[in-house]
């Protein structure tokens, strides 16, 4: 059942902060405006062109309640429609999906998209993500995002010394990535002859999940401006189309995220529908890129698997054989991933900005060196919550 | 153009302290109500397939607010939400949206907020003021409102008379209103002599606090049918941002209001408001409020707000028939519990607060300090 | 990138340390309420799905795969099996009161005897964590006063 568009959406302008732990010299509107900036010129256009505005956070990171209230100086949304749209740590894809249907409708011929956290001002983002837990029963016990629960089933799986050096291979792919972008917050300059050295002697967080393995805590803003197909040929000379998008939840007790009493994950769950209703039977020949939302290096093999349909040991095979690297069979995080950046609000966006520079060829210095058609992006939140996005170069996959 | 429909809608009762309940356990009811009334499921190829909620991490204190109620809106079994993390009168535009791009034809949208959770509302509001000044010199709503009440009555001159008169009836139509939270009955001179919240502002010119949670169902207007007989449709819809910093607005106009009036009345074709408009839903969280969003709204006269109430404009507009802010809303669904009052007037099942021939209605709601933030809904039969 | 253009020197860019505190109260209902007065009898009360046939504990008054309401109370546990655990060698700070909590703890998540399609989480005795694997077999722990909160229960131990 393909989904039939209102009308095309094209991404016409991205616009990104620096990444980095500290940002003292930007308070959280001029942080803002720094990417709103970058957006505009990026698109060549103003803010007068600009219809309607799209504001998501997490509130209780920056502890500032209605935030777009007091953004409005950064965010450009003077005397503009403007909507807050937020799902956790999917929200930066939430608002592109939300931009692409305000768009589409007909309602707005041009939507500028904002995700950000300034995770710095949090104090503790382990603390702020434990706010999420019931507070009659599991807040105590909690810790963030921080689980070896997925280590434990890998390792389970596949034996201890494989499943942790592919975890580990994993995150120093990553870490090569990172180091060839240079917006990347974290680049450890990582090779592949200290795999041995970081399994030992990365200071452990929970079980297997150690350090090195874990995403970072960031600060920094995400900005796109997505138009009608008919605004985006005129703004844009290489216009990014959003072929489609879906949103996929799961219930509310974490525990039963974190093991699977179901046999499909909200990752798998959503790469098969989206797939299925856009005709796509080989993700893994069909993508020339996927930016995923991988929070750990345990993760990241594990969702791999999940998100290009692949059986047993498939996934790990890949990650050995470099098929996930980019020259390989599907580059995964040019930009370094998550483990590399996570502003956790812009996190989700800048997984499809990435995917956009990648298809018009203007990521720079970690631009891939194969065409890039069609590309996939991913976001992740809640409790195994699932953002998945298709992005295309080309406007011919109606009718398919 | 295409419609959007909103086919039925639930509320659960408003109180000042539903201290019985859980928000999880009121969304329960409200769907259940819903899909009693709907017969819709989110099971099939006809099932719902995403969600839309509002609510606040503050006010539920919960980071991804949603998270806590993704089970009771029947998102959680692999289907999608968004969340609406403003006044859910947003809402109303994003579903319509979200259903005219074709990515979905039915969405069902669950909005709940308990101020009783938290010892103060105002603590709430302060922290939507930036950390370093207007946090520090102790802004909140309540101020917010002093300032542009102030404002305002210089401007209009206002009577105090005036506005226990709002409050008064306020309180005679909530007495109607099975969902409505206060419906003790006031004179004016109870509302004109009541306590200094927060000068010019009186205890009785504020809202009560408020719990509370509204659902309902919209459509495509190819699968509407499905669901009702008589489908209400959303033929406007508008909102605007003004100037964060206070200084910088005519307090006593409001020019993000006006600005989304004229987006929604332009989609909905409505060139005289104050011809076609038979029924108001206005967010008036403070009484001086009622007469000045209706200014904006473009049904009295600019400045003529007192006027307005010794002519009765609100009774002939059949402006807050439910009894509105001032008889009690929670409030980040103040303007959604306006929709629902306003699809029960359109449908005729008002019931014992119904108005006469009503064809076309528009809601109003506001977040932020001194309604920085506007929202303007209409709706038709 | 857009630098500051006051060339500002670093001791004029300051941080301001803030504590914000608002006071909440949340009610349990009468679903959560249940399972509270249930932890005072040292009782594991568990929702049944009507649909689905599911028991949760926690007890939810809605199963989240059927989405109807579950309101039929019956008991689970006290034992149950390991499916997956957590050992936490990093101290994040307790949201609840800011305490950095001592390491190494591990939380568990335990499949109750008579649930079957439902994990409960719960912490561990320091002592069994080097024990821990998944299929052990767990029992609960009580605290000697039980005022009917989630503290009545101390943590899970080992079932020998
Ligand atoms: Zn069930």
């Amino acid at each position: 059942m393909t989904k039939k568009k209102n009308r095309n959406v094209g991404i016409v302008g991205i616009g990104m902060t620096e990444i980095s732990s500290h940002k003292e010299d930007q308070n959280q509107p001029e942080m803002i405006n720094e990417a709103v900036r970058a957006a505009l010129a990026d698109a060549g256009i103003t803010l007068k062109d600009i219809d309607c505005v799209v504001h998501g956070n997490m509130e209780l990171f920056e502890m500032v309640h209605q935030p777009d209230l007091w953004h409005m100086i950064g965010t450009g949304a003077l005397g503009k429609p403007e909507f807050r749209i937020t799902t956790g740590g999917t929200t930066g894809m939430t608002l592109i999906a939300a931009s692409d249907n305000l768009v589409a409708s007909g309602m707005y011929d041009v939507v500028m998209a904002i995700g950000f956290n300034k995770l710095q001002e949090a104090g503790s983002t382990t603390g702020g993500i434990t706010n999420m837990a019931d507070p009659l029963w599991y807040r105590h016990l909690q810790t963030g995002a921080l689980t070896s629960t997925s280590a434990n089933m890998t390792i389970e799986e596949f034996g201890a010394e494989r499943a942790r050096k592919a975890a580990m291979k994993h995150r120093i792919m990553m870490d090569k990535h990172a180091g060839l972008n240079e917006r990347a917050h974290r680049r450890l300059g990582l090779e592949y002859n200290q795999m041995e050295d970081l399994m030992k002697n990365s200071p452990p967080l929970i079980g297997d999940l150690r350090l090195i393995h874990m995403c970072s805590q960031s600060d920094g803003a995400c900005v796109m401006i997505l138009a009608s197909e008919e605004k985006a040929k005129k703004i844009s000379k290489k216009p990014v189309w959003i072929r489609d998008h879906i949103a996929v939840h799961r219930e509310e007790t974490a525990s039963n995220a974190y093991f699977p009493i179901l046999s499909e994950n909200s990752h798998r769950a959503a790469a098969r529908k989206l797939f299925a209703r856009n005709g796509i039977t080989n993700p893994v020949e069909y993508f020339d890129v996927f930016e995923m939302y991988d929070p750990s290096a345990w993760w990241g093999i594990e969702w791999l698997r999940d998100f290009f349909l692949l059986k047993g040991d498939e996934a790990i095979k890949m990650v050995e054989n470099g098929d996930w690297d980019l020259d390989g069979k599907v580059p995964v995080n040019p930009s370094g991933g998550v483990t590399a950046s996570n502003p956790i609000s812009a996190t989700a966006m800048l997984k499809p900005a990435e995917v956009a520079l990648q298809i018009r060829g203007d990521a720079g210095t970690h631009q891939l060196k194969r065409e890039v058609r069609h590309g996939l992006a991913s976001g992740f939140g809640g409790v195994m919550w699932t953002e998945l996005m298709i992005l295309e170069k080309d406007l011919n996959w109606q009718g398919v | 153009m295409k419609r959007v429909a909103i086919c039925a809608v639930a509320q659960h009762e408003i109180k000042g302290n539903i201290w019985y309940k859980r928000f999880q356990d009121m969304l329960l009811d409200i769907l259940e109500d819903l899909q009693g009334e709907t017969g819709f499921t989110f099971g099939g190829e006809n099932g719902v397939k995403n969600v839309l909620t509002c609510s606040d991490d503050f006010f539920d204190a919960r980071t991804i607010s949603d998270n806590a109620v993704n089970d009771v809106v029947g998102a959680a079994n692999y289907r999608g939400e968004q969340k609406m993390a403003q006044e859910g009168l947003n809402g109303i535009g994003y579903a319509m949206a979200d259903i005219l791009s074709g990515h979905d034809d039915v969405i069902y949208f669950a909005g709940h907020c308990k101020e009783s959770l938290s010892a103060s509302r105002n603590q709430i509001a302060n922290m939507a003021y930036d950390p370093f000044y207007c946090r520090c010199l102790g802004m909140d709503y309540l101020n917010a409102a002093g300032l542009q009440a102030r404002a305002y009555m210089e401007k209009t001159k206002i009577t105090p008379e005036q506005l226990a008169q709002v409050v008064v009836r306020a309180r005679q139509w909530a007495s109607r209103n099975t969902y409505a939270n206060e419906k003790t009955q006031l004179n004016l001179g109870d509302v004109m002599y009541s306590s200094v919240l927060c000068d010019p502002i009186r205890s009785l010119h504020a809202y009560p606090v408020s719990d509370g949670a509204v659902a309902m169902l919209l459509a495509s207007e190819e699968r509407a049918y499905e669901f009702t007989d008589n489908p209400i449709w959303i033929t406007g819809f508008g909102n605007c941002m003004d100037d964060y910093f206070m200084g910088r607005r005519d307090l006593a106009a409001s020019s993000a209001l006006k600005k989304a009036a004229e987006q929604a009345y332009k989609m909905a074709g409505i060139k005289q408001p104050r011809k076609s408009v038979n029924l108001m839903e206005v967010m008036d969280c403070y009484a001086y409020q009622q007469p000045m969003w209706l200014e904006g709204l473009g049904l009295c006269d600019e400045g003529k707000g007192g006027d307005f109430i010794n002519e009765y404009g609100p009774a002939k507009y059949n402006v807050n028939l439910s009894g509105g802010m001032l008889a009690g809303r929670p409030l980040m669904i103040g303007g959604l519990y306006g929709v629902a009052e306003a699809v029960l007037q359109l449908k005729g099942q008002a019931n014992e607060h119904q108005a006469a021939d009503v064809n076309c209605a528009v809601i109003q709601s506001t977040t932020g300090g001194a309604g920085q933030f506007q929202t303007v809904v209409v709706l038709e039969r | 990138m857009a630098k500051n253009k006051l060339n500002t020197q670093a001791e004029e860019l300051i941080s301001i340390q803030v504590v914000n505190s608002i006071d909440y109260s949340f009610p349990t209902g009468p679903i959560m309420g249940k399972w509270f007065q249930g932890l005072k009898e040292k009782k594991f009360y568990a929702t049944k799905c009507p649909s689905c046939g599911r028991t949760m504990t926690p007890p939810r008054g809605c199963c989240a795969l059927c989405v109807v309401r579950s309101e039929e109370f019956v008991e689970v546990g006290p034992k149950g099996t390991v499916e997956n655990y957590d050992i936490a060698y990093y101290a994040s700070p307790d949201p609840l009161t800011g305490k950095v909590r001592s390491t190494p703890y591990a939380a568990v998540f335990v499949r109750m005897d008579g649930s079957d399609c439902d994990i409960f989480t719960h912490g561990i005795k320091d002592e069994d964590i080097p024990k821990l694997k998944r299929g052990v077999r767990v029992r609960p722990v009580w605290n000697e006063v039980r005022t009917g909160c989630i503290e009545d229960m101390l943590y899970f131990e080992i079932d020998a």
